[in-house]
C-alpha cells in the first residue's frame, strides 16, 4: 500500500490530507495558530509516509542570473555566494539552470528563487522533523506548474490558477521556462472571475516594463478553472491581439491526474497537489536537514527491500537446493536398489562356486603360462623330424652336427604366428663323393636346400663347398680333401597361423 | 548523509530485519548447500557402488567361465609340482628312473640355482612370478631318436615342467670320447625347471 502525505502551506494555514494508492483518505485545514499548529502536530501522529510540502505564498522570489558556466565545488561555492548575496536570510532557497547560452562564454542562465520569509514556514516544519515526519521535500506551485504547460505552444506563456487558501497565482514561461511568478490574495468579496479579469491586465503591464515579455508579441494565458467559471471568464475578459486566452477545464487535468473526487469550483489546489505527488521535482527548497527523515525512511525501505530480497533470494536458491538434491537422493536410492540386486546375483553365482585350490583368475593366469611355455619350447620332434627325412633323401650328405633352439627375436615371417618364438635349427655337414665335381656337389647342395624350402623350413646357407660368388675368394683344391666339402646351413620356423 | 548514532537507533528494526534476513539466509544456504553436498556424496557413493557390483558380477560371471575352463587343467598342473618351490627330488629322482630305463647311453645333468625367468616374447604372469632352475644336461646317444625318447620322458615322466630351450647333436669323434657301438652321437640340451610361485603364497 502506497502511502503519502500531502501538505499545502499557504500563508493563512496548512491543508493536510493523507493518501493512499492515490486517493485521500483523511484532509484537514489547520490555521496558523496556537491550537493549529497543536491540532496539526496531534494529526501527523500516527503517520510514517513521506510528506511533500508544497507551498504557495506571497513571499517567493524569483530572480534571474547569468552565471560563468562552472562545475563542481565552483559551481557549488558560486552558488552559495548568490544565495548569501540575494536570500540570505532564508534557509529555504534553490537555484535552476534555465539554460546555456549558445555564444560567448556560453554562461549559464540561472533562475534564483527562495522563500523569502521563514518564518512562515518554520512553525509547521519544526512540528515535522519533531514528529520525525520524513518529509521528502518543499515545493512551491510555481515550481511543480511546468508540467501543465508542456503541452502549450507558445514561448510566452502565462499560466493563471487560482487556490482558495492562498489566492490567484500567475506564472510567466518563456520557453516553457519559468521565469516569474507573482500570487495576489483574492478577498472574499472578489470572486476568481473578476480577480482574474483585474489582475491579468496589471501582469501584462508588469511583464511590459520588465521587458519580459518583447513588445508586439502577443502573450498568451493559461487559464485553469471549472467549466462554468470559465465560461463566464471568456464573457469577462476582454478581446485584443495583445493576449491570446486559453482556458483549461480541472476537471479534465483531474481526469489525466487520475483524481476521483469531482471538481466543484476554479480551486487548483488538489491539482497541484496530486502534481507534486505523481512527478515530485528533483529540486526544491528543503535542506539535508530538513530532509533528514526522509533519507533515513528511504534508508529503511532500502533495507527492508534488501532484506526481502536477499530472504526469498536465499530461500528460493535454498529450495531449488533441495529439490535439485532430493533428485539425486532419490537417483542414489534407486542405485543402491540395483546395487543390491546385483550383490544378490552374485552371491547366486559364487554360492554355485566349486572348491578350487585357487581363484579363478589364478587358474586362468597359470593355465595361460603353462600354455605359453609349452607353446614356445615343444619337444623338437616336429621341427627335427622332416630334417631327418630330407637327409634321408640326401645320402652323400654327412651330418657333422644339428644345433636346435628356440629364438623370439627371429623376424616373422609372412602367414606365421609372431608370439611363439621361432625354432632354429643350424646343420653342419660335409658333401661326400663328389670327387673335386663341385658343380654336382653345389647342385646337390641347391637341391637339399630346395627339399628344406618345402617343407615349411627358411634356408640360409651360412657357408658353402666353394664359394663361386663375384665377391668369394676361390683357392686351388687339388692338395685338399675333396672327398669332404664341408658346409652350413640355417634353418627357421615359426607354426603356421 | 552521515549517520549519526541515534539514526541507527531510529533504523534498529530495519538493520535488524536485513540482520536477522542475513542469518536467516545464511542458514538456509547453508543448509541446503550441506544437504546438496550429502545427497552428491551419496549419488557418487551409489554410483560407485553400482559400478563396483556391475565389475563383480562380470568378475564373478568370468570366475564361473575360468572355472569351467581352467580348474582341470589347473588341477592337472598341481600335481605335476609346477606350483610352490622347487620339487630338487623328484626331479632327481625321476631323472634316475629315467637313467634306469636305459633311454640313452649316458647322460649327465647339472641344475642351477633358481632365478627368476622372463618370458619371450612376454606375456602376462597375473599373480604369479615364474621361476626357472635350469639344467644342462650331455647326453651319450647311439642315434638322435634316442635324444627325442629322453626328452620325451623328461617331460611325462618327471614331475614339473622342464622348459626346452635348445640342444646340440654332434657326431661322435675321438675328440669327444671316440665313437664307440653304444655312442655314435653326443648331445648338450639347455632348459630349466619352471615353477609358479603365487605372489600371495607365504
Amino acid at each position: 500500500m502506497k502511502c503519502s502525505l500531502l501538505l499545502f502551506l499557504s500563508t493563512e494555514c496548512i491543508h493536510a490530507q493523507r493518501m493512499e494508492n492515490g486517493r485521500i483518505v483523511e484532509q484537514r485545514d489547520f490555521s496558523d495558530s496556537q491550537e493549529g499548529r497543536e491540532n496539526f502536530s496531534l494529526f501527523l501522529e500516527p503517520f510514517i509516509c513521506p510528506a511533500y510540502l508544497l507551498t504557495d505564498m506571497i513571499e517567493e522570489d524569483f530572480r534571474h542570473e547569468i552565471i560563468p558556466h562552472l562545475i563542481w565545488r565552483s559551481r557549488k561555492a558560486l552558488l552559495m555566494r548568490k544565495f548569501e548575496q540575494f536570500y540570505r536570510g532564508t534557509p529555504f532557497h534553490y537555484a535552476t539552470l534555465l539554460q546555456r547560452q549558445d555564444t560567448g562564454r556560453r554562461d549559464d542562465d540561472m533562475l534564483f528563487s527562495a522563500l523569502t520569509n521563514p518564518s512562515l514556514i518554520t512553525p509547521w516544519l519544526d512540528i515535522l522533523l519533531a514528529q520525525q515526519i520524513p518529509l521528502a521535500g518543499i515545493y512551491s506551485v510555481p515550481q511543480i506548474s511546468t508540467p501543465l504547460i508542456k503541452d502549450h505552444p507558445a514561448n510566452h506563456l502565462l499560466l493563471i490558477s487560482w487556490e482558495k487558501t492562498a489566492g490567484l497565482r500567475q506564472t510567466y514561461f518563456i520557453d516553457h521556462r519559468l521565469h516569474i511568478s507573482r500570487l495576489t490574495p483574492v478577498h472574499a468579496e472578489l470572486t476568481f472571475q473578476d480577480a482574474v479579469v483585474k489582475e491579468l491586465s496589471r501582469t501584462y503591464q508588469y511583464l511590459k516594463s520588465l521587458s519580459l515579455l518583447p513588445s508586439g508579441q502577443t502573450l498568451d494565458v493559461r487559464l485553469l478553472g471549472n467549466r462554468h467559471d470559465l465560461l463566464e471568464l471568456q464573457l469577462k475578459l476582454p478581446r485584443s491581439t495583445d493576449m491570446r486566452y486559453d482556458f483549461v477545464d480541472l476537471a479534465d487535468i483531474a481526469k489525466q491526474l487520475e483524481i476521483d473526487h469531482p471538481v466543484t469550483d476554479s480551486d487548483a489546489t488538489q491539482i497541484f497537489l496530486y502534481q507534486l505527488a505523481a512527478s515530485p521535482p528533483k529540486a526544491n527548497y528543503a535542506g539535508p536537514g530538513h530532509t533528514r527523515y526522509f533519507a533515513i525512511w528511504q534508508l529503511q525501505r532500502a533495507l527492508n527491500w534488501a532484506a526481502a530480497a536477499l530472504l526469498l533470494g536465499s530461500l528460493l536458491w535454498a529450495v531449488t537446493n533441495v529439490w535439485q538434491s532430493s533428485g539425486e537422493a532419490n537417483e542414489a536410492a534407486s542405485l543402491r536398489t540395483q546395487a543390491q540386486h546385483i550383490e544378490s546375483e552374485i552371491h547366486g553365482i559364487t554360492r554355485n562356486f566349486p572348491n578350487t585350490l585357487a581363484p579363478a583368475s589364478d587358474m586362468k593366469a597359470a593355465v595361460s603360462v603353462m600354455r605359453k611355455l609349452e607353446q614356445s619350447a615343444p619337444i623338437p620332434i616336429d621341427v627335427l623330424r622332416p630334417i631327418s627325412a630330407a637327409l634321408d633323401r640326401h645320402p652323400r650328405i654327412e651330418l657333422g652336427e644339428l644345433a636346435w633352439r628356440m629364438d623370439a627375436t627371429e623376424p616373422v615371417a609372412a602367414n606365421t604366428q609372431a608370439d611363439v618364438p621361432a625354432q632354429i635349427v643350424t646343420i653342419k655337414g660335409n658333401l661326400v663323393g663328389f670327387a673335386g665335381d663341385y658343380r654336382a656337389a653345389l647342385h646337390y647342395l641347391e637341391s637339399f636346400q630346395r627339399d628344406l624350402t618345402a617343407q615349411g623350413y627358411q634356408v640360409t646357407v651360412l657357408s658353402r663347398p666353394l664359394d663361386v660368388s663375384p665377391s668369394g675368394n676361390i683357392d686351388d683344391l687339388r692338395e685338399a680333401d675333396t672327398n669332404a666339402l664341408s658346409f652350413s646351413v640355417r634353418l627357421s620356423r615359426r607354426p603356421p597361423q | 548523509m552521515m549517520i549519526s548514532k541515534p539514526d541507527l537507533i531510529f533504523m534498529r528494526w530495519s538493520i535488524l530485519a536485513i540482520c536477522a534476513s542475513a542469518l536467516v539466509s545464511a542458514i538456509a544456504l547453508y543448509a541446503s548447500g550441506e544437504y546438496a553436498k550429502t545427497s552428491q556424496h551419496g549419488l557418487r557413493n551409489a554410483q560407485a557402488m553400482l559400478n563396483d557390483a556391475r565389475n563383480r558380477l562380470a568378475t564373478a560371471h568370468q570366475d564361473q567361465e575360468n572355472m569351467a575352463i581352467y580348474t582341470n587343467e589347473y588341477d592337472s598342473l598341481n600335481e605335476r609340482g609346477i606350483f610352490g618351490d622347487d620339487h630338487r627330488l623328484d626331479w632327481m629322482e625321476g631323472l634316475e628312473r629315467i637313467r634306469q630305463k636305459n633311454l640313452a647311453t649316458d647322460f649327465r645333468f647339472n641344475i642351477a640355482p633358481q632365478k627368476t625367468y622372463a618370458m619371450q616374447p612376454p606375456a602376462d604372469s597375473g599373480n604369479f612370478d615364474i621361476h626357472y632352475s635350469e639344467m644342462k644336461l650331455q647326453l651319450d646317444l647311439l642315434h638322435e631318436g634316442q635324444l627325442l625318447d629322453f626328452l620325451n620322458a623328461l617331460r611325462s615322466q618327471i614331475k614339473g615342467w622342464y622348459q626346452l630351450e635348445g640342444c646340440t647333436l654332434q657326431r661322435a669323434t675321438k675328440e669327444t670320447g671316440g665313437a664307440t657301438a653304444s655312442m655314435q652321437l653326443t648331445a648338450e640340451c639347455v632348459g630349466g625347471w619352471v615353477t609358479l610361485k603365487n605372489r600371495n603364497a607365504p
